[in-house]
């Protein structure tokens, strides 16, 4: 049975009910509405953004659901490195995209998804300096060379890797 | 944390990256430290809200040592008592502390403990779970049990689970009898107790009433002149770990007294070094022994043992040729840790015991490679394999590759295997690029694709990861087993 879902821009969206419930916000909205061809409101994600959504979604529409349950399961999971090709092509997409997804899928509560968007932003940082994470981002540095050197000198014992 | 309704922004800007709330980037920072290794001080001083993200997550910063560095890259190294005092402060609750001094009394004056109470106030460890303490190995370590004394005193333990004493005094722990009662009264969730041999003696009500509410204790006799556990009832007990020196001469004489342990609920054991098994553990003991971790185990013991409970056998180092030794009519499981020594496999043929093989742990070792043909019979009933890379090898020996995948002239090997997961080595002088790791991944992608169209058996779970732990550092056990054994769950 399809679901209809409206972006904040008011853009429709007919989706399977299996991919739509990928979304744990959709999936508890579904089961508080019963049966119903009602259009479910999306208003903290945009057209363009709940497409990408989507496409995840449809891809990983049989994989397991995630049950959450274990206390250690999201510390596994964000320890370890995924395989999948098919996720790295989807992410690559500008930073301004990456982040809309990120937010996304933190509002629609797909962790899977989630995971894929921190561990992008994650590797992106990794191995590199504060200015070049500031010029990748496009961050200003608005510590005052006292207030930077306050922090080298009171954080001189943490590692430096 | 991810059903944030509310999209608290760091702060309004026109920089993508900042539109990410807190709990997003405390997740990213969380991968950027623990998944990648990566610096703590780095994000700190990029911008003021990064500064405020790291400094506002507790568990970026739960896990402390002081004073001595123990080379654990995730771990918040603080080098002085002030330093100590700003990371509490930034840890919250659940702590993992390691107290480590480093220098004698003098370098650790009254004043500047006092100083650091004020700061932390004196029930500083009530919300430390796991607690290890630490003396060094040279004559300061008297000196440095009375600063750890005077900065644990005061403190209650109402969170602790887990307490490691690793100390080289006699008794140093059990000096102030005042805190062995505390540990044994008002330490109600303290269930793992780690010592060496000294922190047993001497006996003592305190200690007794301790050692009879723990479930797990490891006694590690490395190094150390051994001396016995004391004879006390240890009702709770279900897991006991004994670590010997390596390169005994046989030794009958029960130094740890293990032949009068009374835990009447102890089933699980990991023994590691020389025992004279049988004699070691009364039938009783091994009767209900269901799980048996043995790493590389000597035994001087004649004859089979019977362990007629046993249901898990773990075997690591060169333990191998004990295994002839055992009869265990219920065996389900096997795992096999195999480090430098293949050709011990060969011997496994005589076996009497055919359980499922459900890990085989291989560290690689290139030269070393040519014996796994001699171990075809524990191969062919393997189910799940694991490769550890270390120092300067960084892709699977192409003879396991086409064992893996078969080719044109053989069908693929291992025929039930399902899980095949793989740890390559990132550390030192062969950091991976990001070319490199994904040429890692595709090539067992395709060994795994090779697999299915030649008919070898589903892999079901194909996992890849990271290490930095070097060789020697392992070696010396400076590091942690998980950086590169863990099973990760995905």
């Amino acid at each position: 049975m399809p679901v209809l879902l409206v972006t904040s821009d008011n853009e429709q969206f007919r989706v399977e009910k299996v991919v739509a419930q990928r979304s744990v916000l959709i999936k508890n909205m579904l089961e508080d509405v019963g049966e119903s061809d009602q259009p479910i409101p999306l208003p903290n994600v945009t057209a363009p953004v709940l497409k990408k959504v989507l496409e995840y979604c449809d891809h990983h529409q049989t994989d397991p659901l995630p049950t959450g349950d274990e206390p250690s399961a999201d510390e596994s999971r964000k320890r370890t490195t995924d395989i999948s090709e098919w996720d790295q092509k989807f992410i690559t997409v500008d930073q301004e995209m990456l982040f809309e997804i990120i937010l996304a899928a933190n509002y629609l509560d797909i962790k899977p998804l989630l995971d894929v968007g921190c561990k992008t932003v994650a590797n992106m940082i990794k191995g590199k300096s504060p200015e070049e994470i500031r010029k990748l981002f496009n961050i200003v540095n608005d510590f005052t060379p006292e207030e930077e050197a306050q922090i080298k000198k009171e954080n001189e014992w943490a590692e430096d890797r | 944390m991810r059903n944030v309704k509310k999209f608290n922004k760091i702060q309004a800007s026109g920089v993508p990256i900042h539109h990410l709330p807190v709990e997003i980037m405390a997740m990213i920072f969380h991968l950027h430290i623990y998944l990648h290794i990566g610096s703590r001080r780095t994000l700190m001083l990029t911008c003021k809200a990064w500064y405020n993200v790291a400094v506002g997550n507790p568990l970026l910063w739960k896990k402390i040592c002081w004073s001595v560095g123990n080379g654990d890259p995730f771990v918040v190294q603080c080098q002085t008592l002030e330093h100590l005092a700003r990371v509490l402060d930034r840890a919250g609750d659940n702590l993992e502390l390691i107290l480590a001094p480093n220098g004698d009394e003098s370098d650790f004056p009254d004043e500047d403990i006092d100083e650091f109470h004020s700061h932390v106030g004196k029930d500083w460890l009530s919300q430390c779970r796991h607690l290890s303490v630490s003396t060094s190995y040279t004559s300061e370590a008297s000196s440095q049990t009375h600063v750890l004394h005077r900065l644990m005193h005061s403190s209650s333990f109402g969170s602790l689970e887990r307490l490691s004493w690793r100390d080289h005094i006699d008794g140093s722990l059990w000096v102030d009898l005042s805190m062995t009662d505390k540990l044994a009264t008002m330490a109600p969730k303290l269930k793992t107790l780690d010592v060496d041999p000294s922190t047993l003696q001497p006996p003592s009500d305190q200690l007794e009433n301790l050692l009879g509410k723990i479930s797990t204790l490891t006694v590690d006799c490395v190094n150390r002149r051994e001396g016995k556990i004391p004879q006390t009832r240890m009702q709770h007990l279900k897991h006991l770990s004994i670590s010997r020196n390596l390169k005994r001469e046989p030794d009958d004489e029960d130094t740890l007294g293990l032949r009068t342990l009374v835990a009447p609920r102890l089933s699980s054991l990991h023994l590691r070094g020389e025992f004279t098994f049988g004699g070691f553990f009364t039938p009783e003991v091994l009767q209900r022994i269901t799980h048996l971790s043995l790493d590389q185990f000597r035994t001087t013991s004649q004859g089979l043992l019977v362990l007629p409970s046993l249901k898990s056998l773990t075997v690591s180092g060169n333990s191998l040729p004990v295994v002839h030794s055992i009869t265990a009519e219920n065996l389900d499981e096997l795992r096999v840790d195999i480090a430098h020594d293949f050709v011990t496999l060969r011997t496994s043929r005589k076996t009497t015991i055919q359980p499922r093989i459900v890990r085989i742990n291989v560290e690689c070792e290139p030269k070393q490679w040519v014996s796994l043909v001699y171990s075809a019979c524990i191969w062919s009933r393997v189910e799940g394999i694991h490769l550890i890379f270390f120092d300067g090898i960084t892709g699977i020996p192409v003879l396991f590759g086409h064992w893996l995948s078969g080719d044109d002239k053989q069908s693929p090997r291992f025929p039930l295997l399902h899980t095949f997961t793989v740890r390559y080595y990132d550390g030192g002088q062969t950091i991976s690029s990001k070319s490199q790791r994904e040429q890692n991944v595709l090539h067992l992608q395709s060994l795994k694709r090779s697999r299915t169209r030649l008919g070898g058996s589903n892999l079901g779970r194909l996992e890849v990861g990271w290490h930095c732990a070097k060789n020697d550092y392992r070696a010396m056990g400076d590091c942690m087993p998980e950086w590169w054994m863990t099973e990760w769950k995905d």
